[in-house]
This record gives C-alpha cells, sequence and structure tokens, in this order.
C-alpha cells in the first residue's frame, strides 16, 4: 500500500472520527436572506405609490390643458430639463443593459399595481418619469430611509425568481457557469455573501461589521434584467472605465453615487452601494468584471 | 421538529420521517455531498441515498447527535460514489488535493496497513486523539478540509480567516498528524 492509498484511508477514516467534531465544524448553509419591511415602511411606500398616481394623473390632465390651450407655453426650467436629461439617459443605459424591453420599466401606476402583498422595498418609477414623478418617488425612498429601512437602495430584480444562497464565490461561478471577478472588501465591509438567481443571476452581497448590506454587485446574461429599481436618484451620468466597461450608468443623490449599471462582453452589471463618491464608484465599477 | 421527534418517526416506521429529514438537513447534507463530488446532480443523489440508509439503519440504531449521523453517512456515500465515478483514478475536483495534502501526514517508513475494519476504527481513534490535542480553530479547519472537502478559499469565506492563515494552520495540523502517526506506529 503506498503513501496515496493510505492518504486516501485516513480521509476515509475521517469520516469515523467523534461526532463532536463534526458538529463542533458544522456550518450550517446560509437561508435565503429575504428582507421584508415594516410596518411603517410600507405605509411610507403605500402612500409614496398614491402620490405617484396623483401626480402622473395631474401631470397628464395639464399636458392635456396646455397642449390644447396653448402651443407656446414653456413648462421647463434648467432644473426640469437636467432632470428629464436624466431620465434620458437612465431609458438609454436601461435599454442597453437591458434586451427585454418588454419587461423593463412601465408606468409606475402598473408597478405599484404589481406590488405584492408582501411588501418587499421595490420601487420602480416610470423610466419616462418627469421631475415630480423624480421628486415624489425620491420622497418616498427618503421617507422610507428615514424610517431605518433603506440603507442601500433595494434591488430585488424580480421577486418570482428564486435566489439560491451559495457559501463560496467559487461555488456561485460553479453555478452561475461564468467568471465573476469582484472587490475583496466594499468600503470597509465585513463579509461577503453569495447567491444565485434561478435566471442566471450572480450575485454577491457585501456586509458591514453590523450584518448591513453596503453593496451587492450582480451579473447576469445581458437578456436578463439585472436591476429594475430607478426608485431614488435626483441625477445619472454615464462614465467610462479605462481598459474596462464604456457607458456606465451611475446614479445618485447630490454628490453621492449609489447604482452603477452596464454592460460588457455578453454580460450586465448592476452595482448598489450605500452612497459613495465618484472616486470610490469608479473604482467598485473597474474591479468588477 | 426536534431531532428525537424525527427520530421517534423513523423508529414508527413514518415515511413522514424522511421529509421532516429532508426539511431540516437537506441542504446540509448537498452541500458535504457537493464538497467531495463538486457535482450538483451527484450530490442529490447522495442526499437521497442518505435518507434511504438512515430508514434501513434506524432502528435499530439510535443516533446520540442526529446531524453528524446524517453527514457522516452522506461523506461516506458521497465517498463511495466519489470511487465509483473515478474507479480508474482519483479524477478532478477537491478530493485529489486532499489525499495529495493528507500525504503529507504518512511517516516515510510506510509499513503495510491492512485493510480491515479495525484498522479503520484504530485509525478513527488516532483521528481523535489528533484532532483533541490541537486548538479549536485548527480543528474547524481540518474538519472543514478534510472531513466537508471545503477549499482553502471557502475555509476562508466561512471563519473570515485570511487564506495564508487556514493555509499555514493546515500545514501544521498535517505535521502533527505526522508526528502522531509515526508516535503511535501506525505507519512508520
Amino acid at each position: 500500500m503506498d503513501k496515496n492509498e493510505n492518504a486516501y484511508k485516513l480521509l476515509r477514516a475521517l469520516g469515523e472520527v467523534d461526532e463532536k467534531y463534526i458538529e463542533e465544524s458544522m456550518v450550517e448553509p446560509k437561508a435565503v436572506k429575504v428582507t421584508p419591511l415594516n410596518h411603517r415602511s410600507i405605509i411610507a411606500l403605500r402612500w409614496a405609490a398614491a402620490a405617484v398616481v396623483l401626480i402622473t394623473s395631474s401631470l397628464l390632465l395639464l399636458k392635456i390643458f396646455v397642449t390644447d390651450t396653448s402651443k407656446t407655453v414653456n413648462t421647463s426650467n434648467d432644473h426640469a430639463m437636467m432632470q428629464e436629461e436624466a431620465a434620458a439617459i437612465n431609458d438609454d443605459a436601461y435599454s442597453g443593459a437591458v434586451s427585454d424591453s418588454n419587461n423593463s420599466y412601465g408606468a409606475a401606476e402598473n408597478s405599484y399595481d404589481a406590488a405584492p402583498e408582501e411588501d418587499y422595498l421595490v420601487i420602480e418609477t416610470a423610466a419616462e418619469g418627469s421631475v415630480a414623478e423624480t421628486t415624489a418617488a425620491t420622497a418616498a425612498a427618503e421617507e422610507a430611509t428615514d424610517n431605518g429601512e433603506a440603507g442601500a437602495p433595494s434591488d430585488v430584480q424580480d421577486r418570482s425568481v428564486d435566489r439560491i444562497d451559495v457559501d463560496s464565490i467559487d461555488e456561485l461561478v460553479n453555478m452561475a457557469g461564468f467568471e465573476f471577478i469582484v472587490p475583496d472588501e466594499v468600503n470597509g465591509s465585513s463579509e461577503r455573501q453569495y447567491g444565485f438567481y434561478e435566471n442566471g443571476i450572480a450575485e454577491v452581497t457585501y456586509l458591514d461589521v453590523s450584518g448591513e448590506t453596503i453593496c451587492t454587485v450582480r451579473k447576469g446574461p445581458e437578456n436578463v434584467n439585472v436591476f429594475v429599481n430607478d426608485c431614488c436618484f435626483s441625477q445619472a451620468r454615464k462614465i467610462d472605465i479605462e481598459d474596462g466597461p464604456q457607458n456606465v450608468l451611475i446614479s445618485g443623490n447630490g454628490q453621492t453615487w449609489q447604482l452603477a449599471i452596464w454592460s460588457y462582453n455578453g454580460n450586465s452589471y448592476a452595482v448598489t452601494t450605500v452612497a459613495v463618491d465618484m472616486d470610490t464608484m469608479t473604482n467598485i465599477v473597474a474591479a468588477v468584471s | 421538529m426536534e431531532d428525537k421527534d424525527i427520530i421517534e418517526l423513523y423508529f414508527a416506521r413514518d415515511e413522514q420521517a424522511i421529509e421532516s429529514t429532508r426539511d431540516k438537513y437537506g441542504r446540509l447534507l448537498r452541500s458535504i455531498a457537493y464538497g467531495i463530488l463538486r457535482s450538483h446532480e451527484d450530490s442529490e443523489e447522495c442526499e437521497n441515498d442518505t435518507y434511504f440508509k438512515t430508514w434501513n439503519v434506524i432502528p435499530p440504531t439510535r443516533p446520540n447527535a442526529f446531524q453528524a449521523f446524517l453527514a457522516k453517512i452522506t461523506r461516506n456515500l458521497s465517498l463511495d460514489k466519489y470511487d465509483q465515478l473515478h474507479a480508474a483514478k482519483r479524477g478532478s475536483g477537491e478530493v485529489p488535493l486532499m489525499i495529495e495534502e493528507l500525504e503529507e501526514c504518512i511517516p516515510d517508513a510506510v509499513a503495510t496497513a491492512t485493510d480491515d475494519e479495525s484498522d479503520n476504527t484504530e485509525l478513527a481513534r488516532i483521528l481523535d486523539e489528533f484532532l483533541s490535542s490541537i486548538s479549536e480553530d485548527a480543528r474547524k479547519m481540518f474538519m472543514r478540509r478534510y472531513f466537508y472537502g471545503d477549499s482553502v478559499n471557502e475555509i476562508a469565506d466561512k471563519y473570515g480567516f485570511g487564506k495564508s492563515k487556514v493555509k499555514m494552520s493546515l500545514s501544521r495540523s498535517r505535521e502533527s498528524l505526522r508526528e502522531l502517526l509515526a508516535k503511535e506506529g501506525y505507519y512508520g
């Protein structure tokens, strides 16, 4: 019997060791993590939904009124133009990153009608949204944030798709069938979790020391939604990464950024994070492939 | 459902025992099998074989630690499956790497070991002694690597250690085991 066979015998004998050592080293596979909203946030979101529907209706009526009474009324101002430009960029980028246009971002009322009773934190607004719509949605998101629920924007891409938690990046890559390179840590994160959605999306979640999600990175086939939430951002911009993806759409509020989506080499990517500055967001995007 | 209640279902020959076991430990057992086989299909097969074998051995066996009992069965079945799949040679995945690493534990003056059951039992006794002699962290890493088949990266992820720390700990543990095996005169 050579060393190799003896080593294999040793490996088999490990299956007969005292059960206390087996239990001690047992790590329960992580359960699927779905965070339901609390009652206050649900109410806030319902109010926001109602506000969006109301404002959308008002704008439609206003548009009809303005069209009928005067063709020369200019309803835009500089701020509004900037917002609409941002919304237009959003539109372009989403249509680039999400090839299934039928499954993109429909009217706000439809999205809210589709919201399930369980009320997970997903706010979908019209990509063609006006200033008022964006503002209302932002206010809703801020209200939710005030309630302590939305440190980072929620980003469940499709609630009907099951997520399977896995234990390591190797296992995730094995399930996904594609390479997925992600940063070791983001913004001082202390833990990474890995999940695979049955529609082909691989996901790495970064948690801080208290277990709160601070960043999520997703990769999937180009024809699958990796992201559907464009709820709460007042600005958007396209950036290019040196020796990396071009036309990366980043969105955020004020001087900070919370979302990046892009397509590269036949795959779609999305990063959602707590508010970070431009350099940090660029570094995260550059580290993902 | 508590383990003791599931075990009672086995004793009552109630097939709900299998469903309850699957509900409570299915993911765990699949993950153990996957650590050895690195194939989801084969892992599911081993998981199902585990239920079948458990059904056949309880009764008369009454496990004290049910999940460890199941883990042992799954691991042994997974290694059997691995042998079956790679009859000609060890093949790919973590198992050949584990064996290669464990070769370091085998003292140079190797005696011909016997293949009988008592030999395996004696080895398990030495392994128990070895495991009791190392630190808890080192023991967990050793078990994750050689019982559950985790890669170094996976162990580092699970426990939040650096990869180099895991590698160093495993290397030291193998050296300790080699010394103990030599001292026991098992191979030397």
